[in-house]
């Protein structure tokens, strides 16, 4: 490496040898500035382990290790798990650990939902394997949906939901044989009831359906045909005497979404003022929203974009190469819902009808609108149930 | 007791006349003062008023202070407002003690400060929760552990012991309280949490049996009503009631920090007349559609109520008088003020039975010298002629309108807005006689509009997105377009205006109904909504009269039928689901009824605030930062790799990798040296300024935990 750095091509004028010079020392000072962060990180990490922690200094020596999986658990799932099979406190089969989230001892309720609702394939058997140790025969389905929600919490993204509540109904119908024609019917149902409780019990919402209504909008979705009135209508007064009892957002919430966001980097992006100019910001993608900042040290962001509703599309800018565009579709000139903190503090709308922002190479920008495209969703749920729900009412028509 | 602003001059009087022994022999009915003016006195006004002692002064005017205090949180204060109180002061305790109990062995002043704020806010909440209400209609146990942890956290305060044993005990109480405020605020019905507390004047013969228990800072509450107080009084008076004023006399003290009426002088107040006393209690009503109401509680206790003694023959304002310690601001946003509201409809807590001859309240009737109200029932409200503006009409709940004959969810088309095309809105529908009432909610205490059905005629509708569409066309006025959800709804519907239509239609020429007559709707209460232009100015219509003839033939029970327009039923279960999906994301929540963050100031804090205990979300921020901070210097130091690693690199190949990453460094290359220095400076500063340097030895474990840069695919750590 050192010969690398004092390597100078010879075709270079006095100032480009001046200049690579410069670098040559900017990239001395990163290395310390590197190792500096890291052992910062590993400071704050460390006091963060030992916050709170006065009641388990008792029984530490003990459980010292199991108790810190747990922590990292509740901070990042999957590092939790890793550290608990590296330390041989938990077997690596889907089984063993579905089996230890099922005990959830200490666990925060979100982070197994996190963990659970992965996409990767393990996370997936792990998460089969948890609902098979959910036992709802002679269950109704509310019931069985109170044992299910109780024992972690559903994550917000709609896919995760999509594949908690596929693995749910499969169980159920595999407990409960002949109550229902297929286990798509029974998904709609679940979520129907899901629906049905926050609507009825949740203070903020206004529309609050009937039973009538409860009974018409779960018409047909037994395969073309109808379930039971009666049965529907059990489930509705279940549901309206007594709420889901539903893990409480413990306030660790968001926690590990920012260690783990789905993409960050500099990018510059267009003002939207009326004179524009071109400003690098750092950005992250997490909980489908574009946090930018000034500097990478600002705890606050310096603007946010909610993604909800928005479109990305790629765009040829005559100044600057790689551009992306977030745009609101089929609204040319509505503003997008965003907000952005001005120099004296105040938080304030934004003023973009887009955003135009440009990557450092092709290949970010590419990996910026993957990720910006997965971020994006629309009214996820709805889509998602209306397409299941399709399926069950036209199974019997042709 | 209604507001101090209408007081007359003669109750102003008496109202000074039971202040104290030492004023009275100041002319206070000579003074003629109404009770605008009595709460603009000021120790000036007082002193032409040949008041010049200021002991006299100050005794006078702290009076009206009481008096202001009083209504003013009677207008403010709500289990909502209270619970939001303590959650704030919850948080501004935890910031000031976090960090604060150092090492110095006596807490400090400004902790204890926000200690004493603290306990005030619980138990303003406290006293709020401990009404009789709530010991009924929810579960609040798990409330009173707050006064159980603000003990804790006062003993814990006082001990001595390790600084951050003692921090972590008061942080964690703290998160403890905030966690209860969090579900309170989560869990109460809107109703439950939005009812303000009113006032409520009781009659009775004695105090027998009444046990009045006083706080320590001189606020009094009635703790047990037993056999010996009359029934019918036995049913105003609720435990947890708060006991403001006995006969005449204030004696509930708001400001903290003043003495209030001490327990002695309370009692010899309550046993001064010995005809009966008069009372006035604050409570806090049942909402409107508790999930579980006593039954007891719906009977009205107003016969029981007459004003007499408090509210003395007024000239100027004699049917405000009849419900007069009605303080309560109606909790329906209504355009008029709250005082008329109140005074015509009657609160919300003192529900109107529906049938029409239990209406008229004994103690309304039996009133001397009140003119006839009809304002106070639906049905005399419909008939009267002259009185009821387009405004009062619908200022009635579906509970006074009795039995409807026809109620039920519809939706409702606004007309189109911009380029949205038409929206539907969700509303709570009643027919009854003639009139069709909707309301937001079915437990809204006036319509958002109604419609003189005998007026309309009954067609079917057609809508790109609706099927069970049907609409009352007037020849005149604009048309009325609704859906029903289902097949069964519409024609329910369709069954019931038919026979309306047909029973209230005037066979005889009449002239045309003014427009009013007709329709009336509220003002938008949201931008989206059309403007109903119609509301404001109360003209004297003949409301609702059956004798309007229709002017529009077409409205015949013969309509045809709008069924042939219906699609098939899973179209409309599908709209069923809609509607659901939508109403969750009008109420602003997820599909667990997580709320989602709408304004800016939700989205900021929904990322700043990522735990809920602050020095660990201080933390998490921080780790944040740094690893931002660490992913963009690999990052910057890989771009440098290009150059420095490049075992082959030419003058050409270094322009090239200028040219390249010009974009970032737009500082300019020439000046490296400066711009970096700049760069590191800031870094250094913003980075510093944070924590100390320390050196503690990193655990390799914990930093692969934190910091899962190696793995990341898209960075390459150069060889460090």
């Amino acid at each position: 490496m050192e010969e690398d750095d004092s390597y100078v091509p010879s075709d270079l004028t006095a100032e480009e040898r001046q200049e690579l010079e410069n670098i040559r020392r900017r990239k001395q000072e990163l290395l310390a500035d590197i190792q500096r962060l890291k052992d910062e990180i590993a400071e704050v990490a460390n006091e963060i382990e030992n916050l709170g922690s006065t009641e388990e200094r008792k029984n530490m020596q003990r459980n010292k290790q199991v108790a810190m999986g747990r922590k990292k658990f509740n901070m990042d799932p999957k590092k939790g798990i890793q550290f608990l099979i590296e330390n041989d406190l938990l077997k690596n089969t889907c089984e063993d650990i579905a089996q230890f989230l099922y005990k959830g001892e200490g666990l925060n309720k979100t982070a197994i939902g996190d963990y659970l609702g992965e996409r990767d394939e393990f996370n997936i058997q792990v998460l089969h394997a948890f609902v098979e140790l959910h036992e709802f025969t002679d269950l109704n389905l509310v019931q069985a949906l109170r044992q299910f929600l109780w024992s972690f919490r559903l994550p917000g993204e709609a896919q995760k939901i999509d594949r908690m509540m596929e693995a749910f109904a499969q169980r159920y119908c595999q407990c409960n044989n002949g109550v229902f024609q297929s286990t798509d019917t029974c998904y709609v149902l679940s979520f129907a009831i899901i629906m049905l409780n926050t609507s009825l019990h949740n203070p903020n919402v206004k529309d609050k359906p009937t039973v009538e209504r409860f009974i018409a909008m779960n018409r047909g979705i037994n395969d073309g045909g109808d379930l039971p009135e009666e049965l529907l209508r059990n489930l509705y007064e279940s549901i309206k005497n007594e709420p889901f009892k539903i893990p409480e957002d413990d306030g660790n919430d968001l926690t590990h979404t920012f260690f783990n966001p789905d993409r960050e980097g500099w990018l510059l992006k267009l003002g939207g003022g009326r004179v524009k100019t071109w400003k690098r910001r750092w950005f992250i993608l997490t909980d489908n929203c574009l946090y930018y900042f000034e500097y990478t040290t600002d705890k606050e962001p310096r603007g946010i974009i909610p993604l909800e509703n928005l479109s990305i599309r790629e765009v040829e800018d005559s100044k600057k190469p790689n551009c992306f565009e977030l745009y609101i579709p089929d609204n040319k000139d509505q503003v997008i819902k965003a907000c952005k903190t001005e120099a004296d503090g105040r938080v304030v709308e934004g003023n973009h009808t887009v955003y135009r922002i440009s990557a450092p190479t092709p290949e970010e920008k590419e990996e910026w609108i993957k990720c910006i495209k997965a971020a994006i969703s629309r009214d996820p749920f709805y889509e998602m149930l209306a397409a299941r729900k399709k399926k069950v009412s036209s199974t019997k028509r042709h | 007791m209604e507001p101090v602003e209408t007081w007359t001059p003669g109750k102003v009087a008496t109202w000074l006349r039971g202040l104290d022994d030492s004023l009275q022999d100041y002319p206070f009915e000579d003074w003629q003062l109404p009770g605008k003016n009595l709460l603009q006195l000021c120790p000036q006004s007082l002193e032409a008023l040949a008041v010049r002692s200021l002991g006299h002064q100050e005794l006078i005017l702290g009076g009206v202070e009481q008096l202001q205090a009083l209504s003013s949180r009677l207008q403010t204060e709500n289990l909502q407002s209270l619970t939001e109180g303590l959650l704030g002061a919850t948080h501004d305790f935890q910031s000031i003690v976090q960090g604060c109990l150092g090492d110095c062995a006596k807490t400090p002043i400004d902790v204890l400060c926000a200690a004493v704020e603290l306990l005030h806010e619980a138990d303003a909440l406290l006293f709020w929760l401990s009404r009789y209400l709530f010991s009924h209609l929810n579960d609040f146990s798990a409330c009173q552990e707050i006064r159980d942890l603000l003990e804790e956290l006062s003993q814990v305060l006082h001990e001595d012991g390790p600084a951050a044993e003692k921090e972590g005990t008061v942080l964690r109480i703290c998160s403890h309280v905030a966690g209860i405020c969090h579900n309170i605020l989560v869990c109460c019905p809107k109703e439950l949490l939005e009812q303000k507390a009113v006032l409520e004047q009781v009659q009775l013969d004695s105090p027998l049996g009444l046990e009045i228990h006083t706080t320590s800072n001189c606020q009094h509450f009635v703790s047990q009503v037993d056999t010996q107080v009359p029934t019918d009084s036995r049913l105003q008076i609720q435990p947890g009631d708060e006991v403001v004023q006995i006969n005449e006399q204030v004696v509930v003290r708001e400001e903290r920090d003043m003495v209030g009426w001490p327990r002695k002088n309370m009692v010899r107040e309550l046993l001064r007349e010995p005809a009966g006393l008069s009372l006035v209690l604050k409570k806090i009503p049942i909402p409107e559609t508790p999930p579980q109401t006593p039954p007891q509680v719906l009977d009205s206790p107003h016969q029981r109520s007459p004003s007499l003694s408090l509210a003395p023959l007024s000239p100027r304002a004699p049917s405000e008088d009849v419900f007069a310690f009605d303080l309560s601001s109606n909790p329906s946003p209504g355009p008029s003020p709250a005082w008329t509201d109140s005074a015509s409809l009657g609160p919300e807590p003192l529900p109107i039975p529906p049938e029409p001859p239990a209406i008229l309240p004994a103690g309304v009737a039996g009133t001397p010298g009140l003119p006839e109200s009809p304002d106070k029932s639906p049905v005399g409200r419909k008939k009267s002629k002259g009185l009821a503006t387009r405004l009062s009409r619908r200022r009635v709940s579906c509970r006074e309108l009795g039995r409807p004959d026809c109620d039920g969810w519809l939706l409702l088309r606004k007309a189109p807005g911009g380029f949205m095309g038409p929206r539907w809105r969700r509303r709570w529908f009643v027919l009854k006689g003639h009139t069709l009432y909707w309301y937001r909610q079915p437990q809204d205490e006036k319509a958002e509009g109604l419609i003189n059905v005998s007026n309309y005629s009954l067609e079917s509708g057609h809508d790109q997105k609706k099927k069970y569409v049907f609409q009352l066309t007037h020849d005149v006025y604009k048309p009325f377009i609704f859906a029903a959800d289902t097949l069964t709804d519409l024609s329910m519907w369709v069954r019931h205006l038919i026979t309306c239509i047909s029973k209230y239609q005037s066979p005889g020429r009449a002239p045309p109904p003014r427009e009013e007559d007709c329709y009336s709707e509220t003002e938008a209460e949201d931008p989206d909504d059309e403007a109903g232009s119609h509301s404001a100015s109360p003209s004297p219509a003949q409301a609702g009269s059956p004798l309007h003839g229709d002017t529009s033939p077409a409205a015949t029970p013969t309509q045809r039928s709008p069924r042939t327009s219906f699609g098939s039923l899973t179209d409309s279960s599908e709209e069923a689901l809609e509607g659901m999906v939508r109403g969750l994301r009008q109420g602003g929540v997820s599909l667990l009824g997580q709320p989602q963050p709408l304004t800016q100031e939700q989205w900021r804090s929904s990322f700043m605030r990522r735990n809920r205990d602050p020095q660990l979300n201080e933390r998490v921020h921080r780790v944040r930062a740094l690893q931002s901070t660490l992913k963009a210097k690999l990052q910057e130091l890989q771009v440098l790799e290009e150059v420095l690693g490049d075992p082959e690199l030419t003058g050409e190949k270094f322009r090239q990798w200028k040219e390249q990453n010009r974009e970032l460094y737009s500082e300019g290359l020439g000046a490296w040296g400066v711009a970096q220095a700049e760069g590191s400076s800031h870094i250094l500063t913003s980075d510093s300024t944070e924590q100390s340097p320390h050196s503690l030895p990193s655990d390799p474990e914990e930093h692969s935990h934190l910091c899962p840069l190696t793995s990341e695919s898209s960075l390459r750590p150069p060889d460090l």
